[in-house]
C-alpha cells in the first residue's frame, strides 16, 4: 500500500491552473526579462546573513539540547541548568548553559527520513525534491535572497573537509550561480590566487580583452544565461581579493587563541570574517557524529569542542554588533535513537530531535516543542523541516511564501499554509 | 476540502483534452508527403505572420556551421573543416555537410552522451556502451524504449540495457515517474498536486496505473528480474485503499494477467524460482506475461501512441532549437498545449511513420530556415522563446566544452579527423567535469570564471604546443595580424574582424616582451568568452 | 585448566547495561552496577535474581570492587561510594573527581583503593576512613595530541601490591610505584588509539584494561585495533604484552574474529593463560597461552562484556555486559 506523504495536495495548492501554465507566459518577456524585474522589485535584505552549524552525521540531540537523565534512554551524562530558567542542557554544554539568552533550542524536530543522504537533502532544502524539480538549499535561496548580484564576497561558501557523508547538491533549479562556494580540501577556496605564472597587469589585461569580446556578443543578444556568464567573470576580481578572509592570519592571535585550534574552530572563525564582509550565508560542516558504536566517548569528545565553538562566535559577533542580523544554526540530517544499542551506540533517529537558532529574529533563552520522558516522540509543539524553514525565512525577514518561478510554474520558498513558528520569533 | 467541480463546465475542456490527444485526427495538417523542414519553416512563418513578427535574419555560414556541429557531433568545427564548408559554393552544401557530420563516428558518440543525460540525469556512464550501439546501428526510438524496458541482458544485441532501470528499480515511485518523464513527457507525480479541470483521483490513478507495470520488477543480485503476479495497491486522497489498474496515461486500461492474489502454491514456486535465480546468478528469463512489455505494446499502440511519439520529437527539438514546443519538456497535457500544435502533430506522425528514425527527425530539424536564424536580433526587443524567430543561445555541455576546448588549441588537423576528434573528447574530459550540467535558464557561476582564470589545471591544458597546434603556429607565423587571425579562427571558428584583428595585434605588441605569454592571453580571452561558452 | 571445554552455564537477561562486577566468595550472589545508577546484589542461580538492590550514584555505575565487606564503586558522577555489603548500608560517598571515575582498583593488602577518571588524576584513597592518600595529576595529559578531552579508562595493581599501572586513551601507560607514587616506567600502545582525521574526525578506542602477571613482571593492556570506520567498532579485540621494567613489548594479540574492545584482563594464576574479555555488538572470551604465544580458544558470549568477575582458579567465569549476566564454566 502507498501512501502519498509530504507530497502536496491539491488543497494545499491554491494556486490557479494556469500558474503551472508553461505556454502562458504570453507576456513576451523573455527569462531575462522576467528575472530582472524580480531582482530590481525586492528590497534586498542586505547586512542579513546565516552560519549555519552542520553537524554532519547525525548529533544526538540526548547527549546536546534535549538530555533525559535518569531514562533508561538518557545515557551516562547529566543535565545542567541554563541561563534561562526551567532549562536544562546536557552537562556536555556548559558554556551555552551559561549564556543561553541568544539561543532558541527546538526539540520537536519529527522529519522522518533517517537515511544520511535523504535527511540531508531534506533538512539542508526544508523539503523534499519533486521527481524531476531540483529544489535549491538554504544556502543557495539565501545567496539569491540576501546576496548581491554584483557582490564582491561569495554569496555562499560552504566548507566540507571530511570525506564521510558529502552531500554537495546546492541550487537546484537556481542554477550554478547560486551554487556554494565549497571548501572541500583545505580551508581557502580552490582557484581564488592569481597563479605565479602571470603578473597582475598580464592578468587584468586579459580580462579586459574578454571583456570586449564579450561586450561585442552582447549586441543584439538578451538572455539570462548570457548575463550571467559577464557577471561570473565581473566578480572574478573581487572574489579573489575576497580570498583574504580565508587567511586567518587576519585574525588577532587572541582572537584566534579564543576560538581554539581545531579545524571546526577555525573554519568557523573564517565563517565569522566571511559574513562580517558580507557572504550571506556559511556552512561550516563538522563530520562526523555518526555514533553507532561509542555514542557516549564520541560525544564527550565533540560536543565540548562545539560548545566552545559556538559559545565563542555567538559572544564574537555580539561584540561585534554582528548577533542580531546575523542567525546561527545549528543542524544535523536528523538526530539519534533514544535506545543505546550493545556497542553502546545510538542510531539514526528523525522522529523527535533538535536543532537551534540563535541571533537573527528568533527569541533568545528559549526552548520550543517538548519530547516524552524518554525521548520517544514529541509530545508538544511537533515541526518538520518545513516549518523550521518557513522559520528561518521569517527570521530573516524573508516571506515565506516568496515565490519563484520555473518557467512560469510559481515554486514557493515553502508550500502555501506553512506557518512559521511564532514562539521562535522575536 | 477540494473544491467540487461543476460537472456541466468541464466537459468542454474534456473535449479539448481529448481532442490533445488525439490531435493528429482533429487538426488539419500538412500533407505526410512534405519534408521536415518545409513544415517547420512553413508552421513557424505562419506564425510569425498572423502575429507580426519579424524573424531575426539568417545565420552566417560560420555561425551556421559552428551551430549545427556542436548540434550534431558535440564540438565546435576544426579549422580544416571551416574552410572546406565556406569555400565549397554548392548550392545544397549544408544538407551535404550535414549528411557528412550524421554519418560520422562522432554523431554516434554524441547521441550516446545526450541520450546517456536525458535518460540518467547524473554523471554516469552505465548507460553508454548500449547506447553507442544503439544509436550506432540507427535502432529507432521505439526499439530503444522497448530494449529499455525489456532490459534483456541475455541477447548480445541488448547487452549493457537494463542500466537505465536497474539503479532506479529500488525506488518505484521515482522510476514511474522518470519513464513517464523521459519517454512521454509527463511528469506523474506532478500532475497528482495541481488542480486540473479532470479531477484528482483521476491523475492518482494514472500515476499508480502506470507504476503497476513496474511493481513487478525487483533486482536479484546483480540483475532484474520480473514477477508473474502483483498489482499496487494505494490510499486516495479520499476513500479506502483500493487497487490500481493496470492503466496508461491516456486512461487505456488492460487486464493484465496475475493481477488476483497469487494462491500459496503460486506464492511458493515463484518463491523457489527466485531462490535458484539468486543462487544460478544468471539473468532470470522473462516471466510469461511481461507488464513492462506489455507496457511498451500499450505506449507504442495506435491509439495510445501520442505521448511517446511527441516528447521525443519535443526534446529533439528542445536540443536543436533551445525551447521546446512544449515547455517545460515534462509537462505535456490539455492545459499546456504546444506553440505549435499542428507542427508538433505533423512531426510526431512522421516520426513514428518513419521507424522513430531519430537521426532523419534532426537532420529535418537542423536542415530548415528556422534553425538556421541568427541569435543576433536588430531593432526593438526580441520576440517570445515560442516564436522561434530568433536563435537561443544554448550553453555548452560539460563534453561539449571539454572537447572544444582540446580543438581550439589546434590551429589544422593532420591526419585522421574522426580519430583527432576522439581524442579531443578523451583529452577534454578531466576539463569537462569542471563544468555544470544542462539546466533550463543556465546561469554560469563565479566557480567556472575562477577555474578558467586561475587554476594551473587549465592553463596546463587548453594552450598545447605542436604541428598541429595553435600556439605553435601563432609563435610561428610572421606577424600579429596573422596571429590574430589564426586565435580567432581556431577558437571562435570563424575569420577575424578587422577591429578585432587590430585589437589583438595592438595587445600582442604592448606585451611584446614574451609572445607566447601574450598569445597564451590572447587565446585565453577568447575561450574565456561567451561567444566560445554558449552555442549561439 | 582446558578452556576449550568452556561451556556457557547460565544466562539472565536485564533491562540495565553492567559495566562491573565482583562476586562473593563462596557464593553464587555477586553484586553488580551500572546504568540504572543502583548497586544489585544478584544470585543468577535463584529463581529471581535479584537479592537486594543498593542506592548507587547519580548516573551510570562504570566500575566496582569488593573488598572485605565492602563494595566500592565510581560513576559518570565523578563519586566513589563506599556500600556494607552485608548490611547494604552506605559507608560514606566521596567527590573524588570533577569528570567520570572509569576504574576502581584495590591493593591486594585490601588498604588502599585507587581511583582514575577523565579529569585524568589517579587518586590513592584509604578504604577505611575515605581519606585521599595521594593524588597524581599531569602525567596523563587532559587533552588528546588532537586537542580533544581525553579519558583515563583502566588501572590495575600488581598482585604485591608494589606496583599501579594506568593507561589513558591515547594509548599511554605508566608503571607506578604504590608505595611513593613515583614514575617507574612508560611505555605506548598507540595501535589501540585511533585519531580518523580525514573521513570522521574524532576518534575511538583507547586501551581499557589492564592486568599484571602472578610474578609481576608483565603488564597486558587490552583494547581494539585499529578501526577503518569510527562509526563502530568494528576491529577485532587486542591485547598486548609487555615487560614493563624494560618497556619492552613481548607480544601482541588479536582476537581474530571477534569484534571490540578488551574489557577486562586477567592472568591465570599459573601465568601461563590470559582471559581477555570483552564486544561490541556481541562479545566474546579469548584464552591466551603465553606459551605457545597464541590464543587457544575463543567463546562467543551473547552480549557486550563490559565487566568479568572469576573464582575457582578462574574455572568459574561469571560475566556481565549489555542487559545480560552469564556464567561459563571451564573444567
Amino acid at each position: 500500500m502507498t501512501r502519498r506523504s509530504g507530497i502536496c495536495t491539491p488543497e494545499d495548492h491554491a494556486a490557479s491552473r494556469r500558474q503551472f501554465l508553461g505556454a502562458a507566459a504570453a507576456s513576451g518577456i523573455t527569462a531575462f526579462g522576467a528575472q530582472a524585474s524580480v531582482l530590481a522589485g525586492e528590497l534586498k535584505k542586505q547586512g542579513k546573513s546565516v552560519i549555519m552549524l552542520w553537524l554532519a552525521g547525525g548529533a544526538s540531540q540526548l547527549e546536546t539540547f534535549d538530555p533525559k537523565p535518569g531514562a533508561v534512554t538518557g545515557g551516562p551524562f547529566r543535565s545542567i541548568q541554563t541561563s534561562t530558567a526551567g532549562v536544562r542542557i546536557s552537562e556536555l554544554m556548559p558554556k551555552l548553559a551559561k549564556r543561553l539568552h541568544d539561543t532558541c533550542i527546538i526539540r520537536s524536530l519529527n522529519t522522518k527520513n533517517a537515511d544520511h543522504g535523504g535527511g540531508a537533502d531534506l533538512m539542508m532544502r526544508g523539503r523534499r525534491d519533486e521527481a524531476s524539480l531540483r529544489f535549491p538549499d538554504l544556502g543557495a535561496v539565501l545567496a539569491r535572497e540576501l546576496g548581491a548580484s554584483d557582490s564582491k564576497v561569495p554569496d555562499y561558501v560552504s566548507f566540507y573537509l571530511q570525506t564521510e557523508g558529502r552531500n554537495f547538491a546546492g541550487s537546484g533549479f537556481l542554477g550554478a550561480r547560486f551554487g556554494p562556494m565549497q571548501l572541500s580540501q583545505g580551508m581557502t577556496p580552490e582557484n581564488l590566487s592569481k597563479p605565479d605564472n602571470i603578473s597582475a597587469s598580464d592578468f587584468a589585461d586579459r580580462m579586459a580583452l574578454r571583456d570586449s569580446w564579450s561586450r561585442a556578443f552582447e549586441q543584439g543578444r538578451i538572455s539570462s544565461s548570457l548575463g550571467s556568464h559577464q557577471q561570473a567573470f565581473a566578480r572574478v576580481g573581487g572574489l579573489m581579493e575576497s580570498q583574504k578572509l580565508f587567511d586567518l592570519a587576519g585574525e588577532s592571535a587572541k582572537t584566534r587563541e579564543l576560538y581554539g585550534p581545531t579545524q571546526f574552530a577555525e573554519q568557523v572563525l573564517i565563517a565569522r570574517r566571511l559574513v562580517e564582509a558580507g557572504v550571506p550565508f556559511v556552512r561550516v560542516g563538522r563530520a562526523w557524529w555518526d555514533s553507532h558504536g561509542q555514542n557516549f566517548e564520541t560525544h564527550q569528545e565533540m560536543v565540548p569542542e562545539l560548545d566552545h565553538v559556538m559559545t565563542t562566535l555567538l559572544e564574537d559577533l555580539k561584540q561585534r554588533g554582528m548577533l542580531k542580523n546575523t542567525l546561527v544554526l545549528t543542524l544535523s540530517e536528523f538526530g539519534r535513537t533514544p535506545g543505546i544499542n550493545s556497542s553502546l551506540g545510538r542510531d539514526h533517529f528523525a522522529s523527535a530531535w533538535s536543532c537551534s537558532l540563535s541571533g537573527c529574529g528568533v527569541i533568545g533563552g528559549s526552548v520550543y516543542g517538548k519530547t516524552d520522558d524518554r525521548g520517544d516522540k514529541v509530545v508538544d509543539g511537533e515541526i518538520g523541516a518545513a516549518r523550521l524553514f518557513a522559520t528561518i525565512y521569517k527570521a530573516l525577514g524573508i516571506n515565506p511564501q516568496k515565490n519563484y518561478y520555473v518557467g512560469s510554474r510559481p515554486v514557493p520558498l515553502t508550500d502555501p499554509g506553512t506557518e512559521p513558528v511564532k514562539e521562535v520569533l522575536a | 476540502m477540494n473544491k467540487r467541480i461543476e460537472p456541466l463546465w468541464f466537459l468542454p475542456l474534456l473535449a479539448v483534452f481529448a481532442a490533445g490527444l488525439r490531435g493528429a485526427d482533429e487538426l488539419v495538417l500538412p500533407p505526410a508527403s512534405m519534408s521536415i523542414p518545409a513544415v517547420i519553416d512553413q508552421a513557424v512563418e505562419a506564425g510569425w505572420k498572423e502575429r507580426g513578427i519579424k524573424p531575426a535574419s539568417p545565420a552566417d555560414d560560420h555561425t551556421w556551421l559552428r551551430r549545427v556541429t556542436l548540434d550534431l557531433t558535440g564540438r565546435i568545427p576544426t579549422v580544416p573543416e571551416v574552410k572546406a564548408f565556406t569555400e565549397d559554393k554548392s548550392s545544397n552544401r549544408r544538407e551535404i555537410h550535414i549528411d557528412r557530420l550524421i554519418s560520422s563516428p562522432a554523431y554516434v558518440r554524441h547521441m550516446a552522451h545526450e541520450l546517456e543525460w536525458y535518460l540518467m540525469r547524473e554523471k554516469s556512464n552505465s548507460l553508454l556502451a548500449y547506447l553507442n550501439r544503439a544509436i550506432g546501428e540507427k535502432r529507432g526510438w521505439d526499439r530503444i524504449f522497448r530494449e529499455l524496458m525489456v532490459a534483456n541482458e541475455s541477447d548480445a544485441a541488448t547487452k549493457g540495457s537494463s542500466a537505465y532501470l536497474k539503479p532506479k528499480v529500488r525506488d518505484l515511485d521515482r522510476l514511474t515517474n522518470d519513464v513517464s518523464v523521459a519517454f512521454f513527457g509527463v511528469n506523474v507525480s506532478c500532475a497528482q498536486c495541481h488542480d486540473h479541470p479532470l479531477v484528482q483521483d483521476w491523475k492518482q490513478d494514472h500515476f499508480y496505473g502506470l507504476k503497476s507495470f513496474f511493481s513487478r520488477t525487483f533486482e536479484v543480485g546483480e540483475h532484474l528480474a520480473e514477477k508473474e503476479h502483483g498489482v499496487v495497491r494505494f490510499l486516495p486522497n479520499k476513500g479506502k485503499e483500493k487497487e490500481a489498474g493496470f492503466m496508461f496515461l491516456t486512461g487505456t486500461k488492460i487486464a493484465m494477467p496475475g493481477s488476483s492474489e497469487a494462491t500459496k502454491d503460486q506464492q511458493k514456486a515463484e518463491a523457489k524460482k527466485i531462490e535458484e535465480w539468486k543462487k544460478s546468478k544468471t539473468q532470470p528469463p522473462a516471466p510469461t506475461h511481461s507488464a513492462r512489455a506489455r507496457l511498451v505494446e500499450l505506449a507504442l499502440s495506435a491509439n495510445d501512441r501520442d505521448f511517446f511519439n511527441k516528447a521525443m520529437v519535443n526534446y529533439l527539438w528542445y536540443r536543436m532549437f533551445g525551447h521546446g514546443l512544449v515547455m517545460p519538456l515534462d509537462q505535456m497535457h490539455s492545459e499546456n498545449p504546444p506553440s505549435h500544435p499542428e507542427l508538433l502533430a505533423w512531426l510526431a506522425r512522421d516520426f513514428a511513420a518513419h521507424q522513430y528514425d531519430i537521426s532523419r527527425l534532426i537532420r529535418g530539424m537542423v536542415a530548415s530556415k528556422t534553425y538556421a536564424l541568427s541569435s543576433r536580433y536588430e531593432g526593438g526587443s526580441a520576440p517570445a522563446a515560442n516564436e522561434f524567430a530568433v536563435a537561443r543561445l544554448k550553453p555548452l555541455t560539460p563534453a561539449q566544452m571539454g572537447t572544444s576546448l582540446r580543438l581550439a588549441g589546434m590551429a589544422t588537423v593532420k591526419g585522421d579527423l574522426d580519430k583527432k576528434i576522439e581524442e579531443a573528447e578523451r583529452n577534454g574530459r578531466g576539463l569537462a567535469d569542471q563544468f555544470p550540467p544542462l539546466a533550463d535558464d543556465f546561469q554560469v557561476s563565479v566557480t567556472e570564471a575562477l577555474f578558467m582564470a586561475n587554476s594551473k589545471r587549465y592553463s596546463g591544458e587548453v594552450f598545447p604546443e605542436g604541428d598541429d597546434k595553435l600556439l605553435t603556429a601563432m609563435m610561428k607565423a610572421a606577424t600579429d595580424d596573422i596571429r590574430a587571425g589564426l586565435a580567432v579562427q581556431s577558437v571562435l571558428s570563424r575569420p577575424a574582424r578587422p577591429d578585432e584583428m587590430s585589437l589583438i595585434s595592438h595587445y600582442l605588441k604592448r606585451h611584446g616582451g614574451d609572445q607566447k605569454e601574450a598569445s597564451r592571453q590572447v587565446i585565453w580571452s577568447l575561450m574565456a568568452s561567451p561567444e566560445f561558452r554558449f552555442n549561439y | 585448566m582446558n578452556v576449550a571445554s568452556i561451556k556457557l552455564e547460565k544466562s539472565v537477561g536485564r533491562q540495565d547495561i553492567l559495566f562491573g562486577v565482583a562476586r562473593v566468595p563462596g557464593t553464587g550472589r555477586a553484586y553488580v552496577a551500572g546504568s540504572d545508577f543502583k548497586i544489585h546484589e544478584i544470585d543468577i542461580d535463584a529463581p529471581k535474581p535479584e537479592v537486594r538492590t543498593f542506592p548507587g550514584h547519580d548516573t551510570y555505575v562504570t566500575t566496582l570492587a569488593l573488598t572485605a565487606d565492602l563494595i566500592i564503586t565510581g560513576g559518570y558522577d565523578g563519586k566513589l561510594v563506599w556500600t556494607k555489603a552485608s548490611a547494604g548500608t552506605r559507608v560514606r560517598e566521596i567527590a573524588a573527581h570533577k569528570l567520570a571515575v572509569r576504574r576502581v582498583a584495590v591493593s591486594p593488602d585490601g588498604k588502599t583503593v585507587v581511583s582514575v577518571a577523565d579529569d585524568m588524576a589517579i587518586r590513592f584513597w584509604n578504604v577505611a576512613n575515605g581519606q585521599m592518600v595521594r593524588e597524581i595529576t599531569g602525567e596523563h595529559t587532559p587533552l588528546t595530541p588532537q586537542g580533544f578531552r581525553s579519558m583515563l579508562y583502566a588501572c590495575a595493581f600488581s598482585a604485591d601490591g608494589k606496583h599501579l599501572a594506568t593507561a589513558d586513551k591515547t594509548g599511554h601507560v605508566v608503571i607506578w610505584e604504590a608505595a611513593t607514587g613515583k614514575k617507574v616506567n612508560t611505555f605506548e600502545v598507540p595501535v589501540m588509539y585511533t585519531w580518523d582525521p580525514n573521513a570522521r574526525r574524532h576518534s575511538i578506542g583507547g586501551p581499557r584494561s589492564l592486568a599484571f602477571s602472578p610474578d609481576g613482571t608483565l603488564v597486558a593492556i587490552g583494547g581494539t585495533g585499529k578501526i577503518g570506520n569510527i562509526d563502530h567498532l568494528e576491529a577485532d579485540g587486542r591485547v598486548e604484552i609487555f615487560r614493563w621494567q624494560k618497556a619492552e613489548k613481548l607480544h601482541e594479540f588479536v582476537t581474530d574474529g571477534k569484534k571490540g574492545l578488551v574489557e577486562h584482563l586477567e592472568f591465570h594464576p599459573n601465568g601461563e593463560i590470559v582471559l581477555a574479555a570483552g564486544g561490541a555488538g556481541e562479545g566474546f572470551l579469548s584464552f591466551i597461552d603465553l606459551k605457545q604465544k597464541k590464543i587457544v580458544h575463543q567463546e562467543k558470549v551473547p552480549m557486550n562484556v563490559h565487566a568479568v568477575a572469576t573464582t575457582d582458579g578462574m574455572k568459574s567465569i561469571l560475566a556481565v555486559g549489555h542487559q545480560r549476566v552469564v556464567r561459563f564454566t571451564v573444567a
